[in-house]
């Protein structure tokens, strides 16, 4: 009886030791986004989404998704006021986004293109590497403007 | 049709009640062997059949008019050893009985219905079949189906989805692989074919049987991966009341992010029960009410129910029963988390002032007779509707009001001393008339016969049923109509030691539901778009098992194994239709096989503590892909300690589910943090102090408020602590 019941508190002290799900430590990486010059016909702009991609140069928006190797955030259509503010959760450390772009969709589902880079190169838009050892929050600014040509990885 | 079927009960009623039949009486006295007392609401019952008698005060019973011939009786009384007697009825005679009943020190040698349709004791039953008593509602403050069930080995409960022995993962609740009846009449929504378990009788269930395994071969469609009936109080002699009431709180979650107020979420419940028998006429009735603020945002649930059965004994041996329910329910349309950070918080874009409303009742008349000592027939007519509706507009707008028509005529014959057969025809009629699904109606006309020999200690049962299922938008007319045959064959052995081998092999199959076919529904963010073209889904189920009764050191254990191997085909699984939307479909997706033991043991080691330990180890391969089936835990476990000292009754329980290995990955689209799952933990007590006819408990679902998820985006119960009142009178 004794042993038996030394089994039931050891089983109470083993479940007891037991963490289960946590609220999760998380980076944050957000900002602005400001639209300028004319916008496309809403018929071309289908959807609109910051992605933040582990990997340079990515393959699709959606395979990378897929895979776990990108991250993006909700919709950020309609577009008001030109401009509107948005927030990535990153959960994981160490992290590094190579590639942090706000992305348009204006076709099918796999026809995206790029309109925003996070980039402190002006003339060939380098990515900026960002690399995350523990939480934190980053601020990040777009301005996108439509109508220019930017390179584009896919 | 119609007219054939007013004629058939037109001509069961007149045969049973007209033909005059030479009769005998039978009265006797129940006793317990050990003090010479007399066992007092004590069940004596014709083996095959409901109908009987209860002993009263005295320990008194008396069934007359029964017509002459040799039966066999089932004496059975809570706390006793199930006694089963041959007796011989003489035309104008009454047979005297002296019946002495063993106290039992453990659960052995029920009575169960379930498992061939009839009353027989369950060392008889090939199939693994698991029971649980509805005192134990009481001791634990349980009052839903859903937790009740999380007591059983094999079983998981998610929501409103009930998987046994892994044939379902997670559809919320549409499709359900498992049948649920009410005193052996079927009640699935005729819309979604799904469980719905505000709309249970809970405080008059005397006894829940579960069989684990296909049950088509006698249940048809739906009992692809097995059978819940719940078996109602009968109405006694003995006058019966309760009344119950819960009030309750889940604590404050360990984690800020995910407090959703100041104050405590509060849980209130108050349920009554009467049943009585009034000299041929009984009464059961029961009322229960019940507001769940919930421990998430947006997740509270307010439940109504009324139910009244009642039963007139035209003689001892035909009786009628007619039994009625209404209940009425409000319920947030929580559907998953904002994300784990918020995981006790819809999406942030969910409209909080949408609720979903719905109503359901149930009618059901039941005529039972025995014509000869060789034939006993049942007559069940069940009608059951469930309105739904939810208040948004557009696409986003749900309503349904589905009707489910069932009828059905069993008889039970003994072919001679080694041979008895249950036969019978089976008529389902599904009307749905729903924005989300359309205009719909699908019907089922069935027979089934199963014979039951007897050589000694072996009792072999083999038999089939034919289902031919016509939905009208698919099929036209009946010619078209899809039929399947569900064989099955299973043994029983008693062998040495009191101890039963058992084996059965039996298919089942379920046609897709009406919602799985014509769904066209948007919701949270999910579109569900129809598919016409569903195959049958079907499973073949086998096992090998062992039950074996031991006493070491005068200690009485209660061993049970099982060996299953579940073959599924053509599973009918929601899916996304592409990567990366979310627009899911239902489609005939996989071919399964579900491989596993099941293992309980259970004694009474002392007469003041005993203790149980049931575990299922699975292997669930998706064979289309080589991979785990989604949804399903490899690994669960139960252990529960008892301890009674005085007044006094202590239950602990702490059950484990291993992590389930895969889920919907394009989930991920949709609900943030969708891959957070982890191993369950989750320990029950409850301690309870009896007084007089009163009892008080003080109750804990998930005491170390362990954090979990068993569907996606969707935190499990977090600690709930409940004070329970609880008055019984049984005089």
């Amino acid at each position: 009886m004794k042993k038996l019941i030394n089994l039931i508190l050891l089983i109470f002290l083993l479940v007891s030791c037991q963490e289960g799900l946590a609220p999760i430590e998380k980076a944050i990486i957000k900002g602005k986004i400001t639209f300028v010059g004319a916008l496309p016909p809403d018929s071309l702009i289908k959807d609109l989404r910051v992605v933040a991609f582990n990997n340079y140069p990515p393959r699709d928006i959606v395979s990378e998704v897929l895979t776990g190797n990108a991250i993006f955030t909700e919709s950020l259509l309609p577009i008001k006021n030109q401009e509107c503010n948005y927030f990535i959760e990153i959960d994981k450390f160490p992290s590094t986004i190579a590639y942090l772009v706000v992305a348009r969709q204006y076709g099918t589902l796999f026809e995206w293109d790029v309109v925003g880079i996070y980039s402190n190169d002006t003339v060939n838009y380098v990515p900026e590497k960002i690399v995350l050892s523990k939480p934190a929050t980053i601020n990040i600014d777009f301005v996108v403007d439509f109508n220019k040509k930017l390179p584009q990885p896919f | 049709m119609k007219l054939l079927y007013k004629f058939t009960v037109l001509l069961i009623i007149s045969s049973s009640l007209l033909i005059a039949k030479p009769k005998g009486g039978l009265r006797g006295t129940v006793v317990d062997v050990e003090t010479n007392l007399p066992v007092v609401s004590s069940t004596v019952r014709i083996e095959g059949t409901s109908i009987g008698s209860f002993t009263n005060r005295e320990g008194k019973f008396e069934l007359k008019s029964i017509p002459i011939g040799k039966y066999n009786l089932l004496i059975s009384a809570v706390g006793y050893e199930t006694q089963k007697i041959d007796v011989l009825i003489r035309e104008n005679r009454d047979t005297t009985l002296e019946i002495g009943l063993r106290p039992k020190i453990l659960v052995a040698g029920e009575v169960v219905i379930t498992a061939n349709k009839k009353v027989q004791t369950v060392q008889e039953v090939p199939i693994s079949l698991s029971i649980i008593k509805g005192n134990i509602f009481n001791d634990k403050s349980i009052v839903t189906i859903d937790k009740a069930l999380k007591y059983i080995p094999a079983i998981e409960v998610n929501n409103d989805n009930i998987s046994i022995r892994g044939s379902s993962g997670f559809a919320f609740g549409i499709g359900s692989r498992a049948i649920l009846l009410i005193d052996g009449i079927p009640v699935l929504s005729a819309d979604n074919g799904d469980i719905k378990s505000d709309a249970i009788p809970f405080p008059l269930i005397e006894q829940i049987e579960v069989i684990k395994g296909a049950g088509s071969a006698l249940y048809g469609a739906s009992a692809l991966g097995g059978v819940i009936n719940l078996i109602t109080r009968e109405p006694k002699e003995k006058m019966y009341l309760s009344a119950t009431s819960n009030l309750g709180v889940y604590t404050k979650p360990k984690y800020k992010s995910w407090h959703i107020s100041d104050d405590l979420q509060q849980l209130r419940q108050v349920n009554f029960a009467y049943s009585q028998r009034f000299g041929k006429f009984g009464v059961s009735s029961s009322a229960s009410y019940s507001k769940d603020e919930g421990y998430r945002l947006y997740n509270q649930e307010e439940h109504s129910m009324f139910y009244l059965k009642t039963n007139y004994n035209f003689n001892d041996f035909t009786i009628l029963n007619l039994s009625g329910q209404f209940s009425r329910s409000y319920r947030d349309d929580w559907v998953y988390w904002n994300s784990l950070d918020s995981a006790t918080r819809p999406p942030t874009s969910t409209n909080l002032d949408n609720q979903i409303s719905s109503n359901k009742y149930f009618f059901a008349a039941e005529f039972r007779s025995i014509i000869s000592s060789n034939h006993f027939f049942t007559f069940k007519n069940g009608f059951y509707q469930t309105e739904l509706r939810n208040e948004l507009t557009g696409s986003e707008y749900r309503q349904s009001t589905a009707q489910s028509i069932n009828s059905e005529i069993q008889f039970n014959s003994k072919i001679n001393e080694l041979i008895n057969l249950t036969y019978g025809l089976n008529f389902i009629n599904n009307n749905v008339k729903a924005k989300i699904y359309g205009n719909q109606n699908q019907k089922y006309i069935s027979a089934y016969s199963q014979a039951e020999n007897r050589f000694g200690d072996l009792v072999i049962t083999y038999g089939g049923r034919f289902d031919a299922e016509q939905t009208d938008s698919i099929h036209k007319d009946f010619s078209k109509a899809k039929v399947e045959f569900s064989p099955k064959a299973g043994l029983a052995y008693r062998t040495a030691f009191n101890s039963t081998v058992r084996a059965s092999i039996g298919k089942g199959f379920r046609p897709a539901s009406i919602a799985e076919r014509f769904a066209s529904v948007a919701f949270q963010g999910f579109e569900v778009v129809p598919n016409t073209k569903l195959k049958n889904e079907k499973s073949i189920s086998m096992e090998v098992g062992y039950n074996l009764p031991l006493i070491i050191n005068s200690v009485p254990i209660i061993l049970d194994c099982s060996i299953y191997n579940n073959e599924l085909y053509n599973l009918i699984e929601p899916k996304f239709i592409t990567n990366s939307s979310p627009k899911i479909q239902f489609v005939n997706t996989t071919r399964a096989r579900v491989t596993g033991i099941d293992f309980d043991a259970k004694s009474m080691i002392t007469n003041y503590f005993g203790t149980e330990l049931a575990f299922n180890v699975m292997n669930p391969i998706d064979l289309d892909n080589n991979k785990k089936l989604k949804y399903r835990s490899v690994f669960s476990s139960i252990i529960r300690f008892i301890f009674l000292f005085d007044n006094f009754e202590l239950n602990a329980d702490y059950r484990y589910k291993s992590k389930t290995e895969r889920v919907d990955d394009e989930l991920r689209f949709q609900i943030k943090n969708f891959d957070a799952r982890v191993p369950v933990h989750l320990v029950d007590a409850s301690l309870k102090y009896k007084f007089s006819d009163f009892s008080i408990a003080l109750s804990s679902y998930n005491l170390l408020d362990y954090y979990y998820t068993e569907v996606p985006g969707n935190l499990g119960k977090t600690r709930q602590i409940v004070l329970s009142v609880n008055y019984v009178a049984n005089r």
